[in-house]
């Protein structure tokens, strides 16, 4: 079910140094919705179900919203908070149900819209408009299948906006108690960088809890006490699943957002405990789905591999899953560590598919080559490479072969405009 | 950590470690790889040298990660991932790591030996800090265990038709200690059936020419202890 969602966009606020200027803004639309999730600095959304109910309707809720927020605030509502988050920037209200005619017509550039979405978005949104896809009503109407064969993850969650659908709809699932993380601080800390580094090391702890457990985390509250007793306490949402990094770097934002409040608002000592509380978790369906039953890591290799994401970036670090396709490459999606993955697996038998063995190196970018050159001493008849679906008038037949040469080493070739490659060799 | 009582510390050190059987120091590899090693399996701690075969290295993991081991590949952005789970290898358990950061290699490797079972890379040349990564030898001369594949010959393949179904290799051992002494081992790797057994020798004398095909540098397998 899509939820009918208003967002609350503040351009001004909208980097991520300015958590603290956005925190009273949310601390305010508080005073009289209940349930405000922060997904950024500067973008904060919430269910308007019941509070449209409340105050008569969205135009309503919008006007009395309006009235607390500052100068340049821009409102949207639409079903699911992709939509609605556009929906905010042009300060529209959606109707109930035209969510998908409202999308359509807006260019695919939008998919990576204040950076709610996953990260590889921006990245396809290129690919996608070079390839002729101009708008979500494009991408929309391409079968679901095609685009997951051509895009992988990153494809089946931009073809779920574009159709007006939430990306990663949540599960929502009752948290098991033992799941929350905390810590006491001792003595107390009034400095973000120190509260952010323990809230460091509680992310990393709660992101291992939930891989114990083979769940996932879409939003965490984040709550602290104070020396005086004062507790505080936010809920932030993510629209992909939760990393550890990205748990820790909602936690450093709220925490600049409390301690750098203005004098009045802020906490009158320092913190003395921190909380991090998983608020909506689902099952972790890529890892739990595996052949063996899932992989879930031990705390060595889960803190192992964070440190080495925070260092090399996430992306650098992944595991593979196999899927449909032709090639040896074509067939391998690599899914960031951490990162819950829903693509389909392998969906054997794919027609025009390479037979085993496989080759055990692919090679990263294939090398030109000169056919005549190379000495081939056997040699196979022609597979068919996937077509270039998306470009008919200009495709043109690639093909690949295997080859062995006089050394005994053996290729496969992949042929394309004339020009031979080698694609992957059997070593 | 702080100071433990001698007692409890070698109670930890019971928990943590529980190696006194030969057996559990070892990582399983499926048969007839054993037959390349100087003991049948892995032992944790030890370096194996692989040359000439990613599909040989990929074959030597593949029985530790299905029984819950997990290997990290580190900077081997070409493993062919459709031959790894052909060959047997759980993916799941199988951590890509791509650094493009020459001067942060040592510490991710470093770092994935402490954590992971078995670490495969091929440490980059002109880079001293990589030994790091290979116990602190010199690499590869230093290795445990050298697998060296000296001939290749693939099967299946004719002029125009058939396709690449089985190969048969040789593959030299060596290394230190109990594999010191230098055997050839012939394999189907795979053989027409898609698994891989023990070869017959030729009866033809030993090629000495080096394979060609792409020669990549050796991958080093190292397994944590």
């Amino acid at each position: 079910m899509i939820v009918r969602t208003l967002v609350v966009r503040c351009p001004r606020h909208d980097t991520d140094g300015d958590a603290r200027a956005f925190e009273p803004v949310v601390r305010t639309i508080e005073t009289f919705v209940p349930g405000v999730e922060v997904v950024r600095p500067g973008v904060c959304a919430f269910g308007t179900r019941g509070p449209a109910r409340f105050f008569g309707g969205d135009e309503l809720l919008v006007t009395r919203l309006r009235r607390s927020l500052p100068d340049g605030a821009q409102v949207g509502i639409a079903d699911g908070i992709f939509a609605a988050t556009l929906a905010a920037r042009l300060d529209a209200i959606v109707p109930p149900g035209e969510t998908p005619a409202f999308l359509a017509p807006l260019p695919v550039a939008v998919l990576d819209v204040d950076r709610i979405g996953p990260e590889e978005l921006a990245e396809l949104a290129d690919l996608l408009r070079r390839l002729g896809v101009h708008t979500l009503g494009d991408l929309a109407t391409l079968p679901v299948s095609a685009v997951l064969e051509r895009f992988g993850l990153a494809g089946a969650r931009a073809h779920r906006l574009a159709r007006g659908l939430d990306d990663h709809p949540p599960t929502p699932r009752v948290s098991p108690p033992d799941l929350t993380v905390s810590a006491e601080l001792d003595p107390p800390v009034e400095r973000v960088d120190a509260a952010a580094f323990v809230a460091k090391s509680l992310a990393d702890e709660l992101h291992a809890r939930l891989s114990a457990h083979g769940l996932v985390c879409s939003r965490v509250r984040i709550e602290a006490e104070t020396e005086h007793g004062e507790r505080l306490t936010r809920v932030w949402r993510h629209s992909g699943w939760l990393t550890a990094a990205a748990l820790a770097e909602r936690a450093r934002w709220q925490l600049d957002g409390w301690l750098h409040a203005t004098e009045g608002e802020r906490p009158t000592a320092g913190v003395t405990l921190l909380r991090l509380v998983p608020d909506q978790v689902g099952p972790d369906r890529g890892r739990q789905s595996g052949f063996w039953g899932g992989a879930v890591a031990d705390d060595r290799v889960t803190r192992a591999l964070a440190r080495l994401q925070g260092m090399l970036g996430p992306d650098a670090v992944a595991t593979a899953i196999l899927v449909g396709g032709r090639g040896p490459a074509e067939r391998v999606r690599l899914v960031p560590w951490g990162d819950a993955c829903d693509l389909p697996r392998d969906s054997s038998p794919w027609p025009g598919r390479l037979p085993a063995p496989a080759p055990a190196t692919v090679h990263a970018v294939p090398s030109p080559v000169d056919i005549d050159g190379l000495d081939v001493v056997a040699w196979s008849g022609a597979w068919p490479v996937d077509e270039r679906w998306w470009d008919p008038p200009t495709h043109h037949r690639r093909v690949r072969r295997q080859v062995v040469t006089a050394d005994s080493g053996a290729h496969l070739l992949l042929r394309e405009g004339g020009q031979w490659f080698v694609e992957a060799t059997y070593d | 950590m702080g100071p433990v009582d001698t007692g409890l510390s070698t109670g930890l050190r019971d928990v943590a470690r529980p190696v006194s059987m030969a057996g559990e120091r070892l990582l399983s590899v499926r048969e007839p790889l054993g037959t390349l090693l100087p003991e049948p399996g892995l032992r944790r701690g030890a370096v194996v040298a692989v040359s000439g075969s990613t599909s040989l290295v990929l074959a030597l993991v593949a029985e530790a990660t299905t029984g819950g081991s997990w290997c990290a590949a580190a900077g081997l952005g070409s493993l062919g991932l459709v031959a790894a789970a052909e060959l047997g290898v759980a993916l799941e358990r199988l951590v890509l790591v791509s650094s493009t950061d020459r001067a942060l290699w040592p510490t991710v490797a470093a770092t994935l030996l402490d954590a992971f079972d078995i670490v495969l890379a091929r440490p980059p040349r002109h880079l001293r800090g990589a030994v790091l990564i290979v116990s602190g030898g010199e690499w590869p001369e230093r290795a445990d265990v050298r697998l060296t594949v000296t001939r290749n010959e693939w099967h299946g393949l004719g002029e125009g038709h058939g396709r690449l179904r089985g190969r048969r290799v040789e593959v030299v051992t060596g290394g230190r200690g109990a594999a010191a002494r230098e055997r050839l081992v012939a394999l189907w790797l795979p053989a027409a059936d898609g698994g891989i057994s023990l070869a017959d020798a030729l009866a033809d004398s030993v090629d000495e020419e080096p394979i060609g095909g792409v020669m990549a540098p050796p991958i080093a397998l190292s397994t944590a202890g």
